[in-house]
């Protein structure tokens, strides 16, 4: 597993796919900051808060759209190119290459994360600091931090699974995006409609991601942590007992 | 490697049914079928990328043949390509995978592996040869490859047939090659296992398959005693197949002149007729895809 995970982070390293979706991602975050930067400027705020900023960053799918796109294409390019034959012919059992594939696309998406947050962070503070002070709370950006990571890595392992049941390359790249569209809007106008204290919205890890709020963590946080347990768990069983009995020829489903 | 009983069946009915044979080590066999015969489907099964619903594999005489696998390489049919990784890469991606050494066959297969394209990029003959090198990754003992001619010209075909005569020869590589072109096939593999709709129809080494196909003419004759007789003066390469057949060799174009030496010699001659064909439309005939042809050989 370790070595399916080692080679799998070196077929990152050198895909274009991965940097292009990450350049894009960094450009979004850039013009979050950007536009965070102008909302606090022409509110005659005489400091720059990081913490509004940091749920700023996650208020559209400026991050979920680029990571999508790679994410669907990373997953399903073994079923495009056949490459899990030649994997298997050499010994490595399926769990090794399922674990060390699923590794590999949570350490990218952590790393993707932590660039994007670097970017943002440091636009911001290059712009806020010559004439603004900086107001910031460490340990709240952590852990809100830490939480958005959790709901992207459980966001991974459903486009795992979907990859697993679709394996056509467009086909699961649609429907994702399609996902991402429908969810949001039916889920959000189901709960407005219910008047719902706790938004069905939030089930959806990517709509937990969007409407995490830093100041409702604390009593929100048992079914944060069920929701994130949720999408890292069921997920990753469904589709390693799928991927078990899969015909893993060079078969994307037609 | 042994199967017995190997089946896996589409949903469309395609697929392999009851597959049983052996490859010997050091033997180079070539599964020979049609489009749909089931050799690819049989392979997959093989290095475990689809499950056989049925039957045992053995590997190196093992039944627990999952650590045996690293043993093995394979080169799929279509070749396999990882993003834009160049040769050199996609070697270093799967040596990593498999956590295999980097062998140094690619001066034997000519690979530049300087060469920065993405594999996908680079011709098909290329990239089946960047499949290879990683097939050789840890120095595989059984090399199985799926339909290696296809697509290729007949100087790449040359560049294959050269390479895999070099592994045979130097490391006594077993191989296991698929395909539908005898005159490639026929250049390396010492014995034929002959596949149609996803059954084995029969094994044959390379020198039964030349005496099924040698041209020769047969005679049928209630007196097949006397006829050897005379026979034997004249035309003593002969082979008696049956009570009342005999066949005579190296003697194609006397055909006539043998039926009336037996007439002339009291001799009922109840057939006479030019057998024998070409191994190609042997093999074809075997797995249906010959075309009814008079003179081909009952």
């Amino acid at each position: 597993m370790i070595q399916t995970m080692q080679s799998e982070l070196f077929r990152i390293r050198k895909s274009r796919l991965f940097f292009g979706c990450l350049a894009l991602a960094a450009f979004f975050v850039f013009a979050l900051a950007l536009t965070f930067y102008h909302n606090s400027v022409s509110g005659m705020l005489s400091a720059v808060s990081l913490v509004p900023f940091t749920e700023f960053l996650f208020s559209d799918y400026s991050l979920i759209f680029p990571l999508t796109l790679f994410l669907c294409l990373y997953f399903t390019e073994d079923f495009h190119t056949g490459s899990y034959s030649m994997a298997l012919s050499k010994g490595a059992n399926r769990a090794q290459v399922f674990f060390g594939k699923l590794l590999a696309a949570w350490i990218s998406v952590f790393f993707f994360l932590l660039v994007c947050f670097g970017v943002a962070y440091l636009s911001i503070l290059m712009m806020g600091t010559a004439r603004h002070d900086i107001e910031y709370s460490l340990p709240a950006m952590g852990t809100f931090l830490l939480i958005q990571c959790l709901c992207f890595l459980g966001y991974t392992a459903v486009l795992n699974l979907i990859s697993y049941l679709l394996r056509h390359r467009i086909i699961v790249t649609v429907v994702a995006f399609f996902l991402l569209g429908v969810l949001y809007l039916y889920l959000t106008k189901i709960s407005a409609a219910l008047d719902m204290d706790y938004s069905l919205y939030k089930y959806w890890i990517v709509g937990l991601s969007h409407s995490l709020r830093i100041n409702t963590l604390a009593e929100d946080f048992m079914p944060i942590l069920i929701t994130l347990a949720a999408y890292l768990f069921l997920p990753t069983v469904m589709s390693f007992s799928l991927f078990q009995k899969l015909d893993l020829r060079s078969l994307e489903r037609r | 490697m042994e199967t017995a009983g190997l089946t896996y069946v589409f949903p469309d009915g395609n697929g392999i049914k009851n597959i049983t044979f052996q490859v010997k080590r050091g033997e180079i066999y070539a599964l020979y079928g049609g489009h749909n015969a089931g050799k690819s489907v049989l392979l997959q099964a093989i290095i475990g990328a689809i499950r056989p619903q049925s039957g045992t594999l053995k590997l190196f005489g093992n039944t627990d043949y999952q650590q045996e696998r690293r043993r093995i390489g394979f080169v799929p049919q279509k070749p396999v390509t990882i993003g834009s990784l160049s040769p050199a890469n996609m070697l270093r991606y799967f040596s990593s995978a498999f956590g295999s050494t980097e062998s140094h066959i690619q001066d034997i297969l000519h690979l530049n592996l300087k060469e920065k394209t993405a594999v996908r990029r680079l011709p098909l003959s290329t990239q089946r040869l960047v499949n290879l090198a990683v097939a050789l990754l840890g120095n595989p003992d059984f090399i199985i490859l799926d339909d290696p001619f296809s697509g290729m010209d007949k100087g790449e075909c040359e560049h294959l047939i050269s390479v895999l005569a070099y592994l045979y020869e130097m490391n006594r590589t077993t191989l296991l090659i698929s395909g539908q072109d005898y005159s490639q096939l026929s250049r390396i593999a010492s014995k034929y296992g002959v596949m149609a709709d996803g059954k084995l129809i029969c094994e044959l080494t390379a020198g039964e398959l030349n005496e099924c196909c040698q041209r020769c003419i047969k005679i049928r004759t209630p007196q097949l005693e006397r006829a050897i007789t005379i026979l034997s003066q004249q035309y003593p390469d002969f082979e008696v197949l049956s009570h009342d057949i005999i066949r005579v060799f190296n003697c194609n174009e006397q055909s006539g002149e043998i039926n009336a030496l037996l007439v002339r010699s009291g001799i009922e001659v109840s057939e006479i007729w030019l057998a024998g064909m070409e191994p190609t439309d042997y093999l074809l005939k075997m797995t249906g895809g010959a075309k009814n042809d008079p003179d081909y050989a009952k």
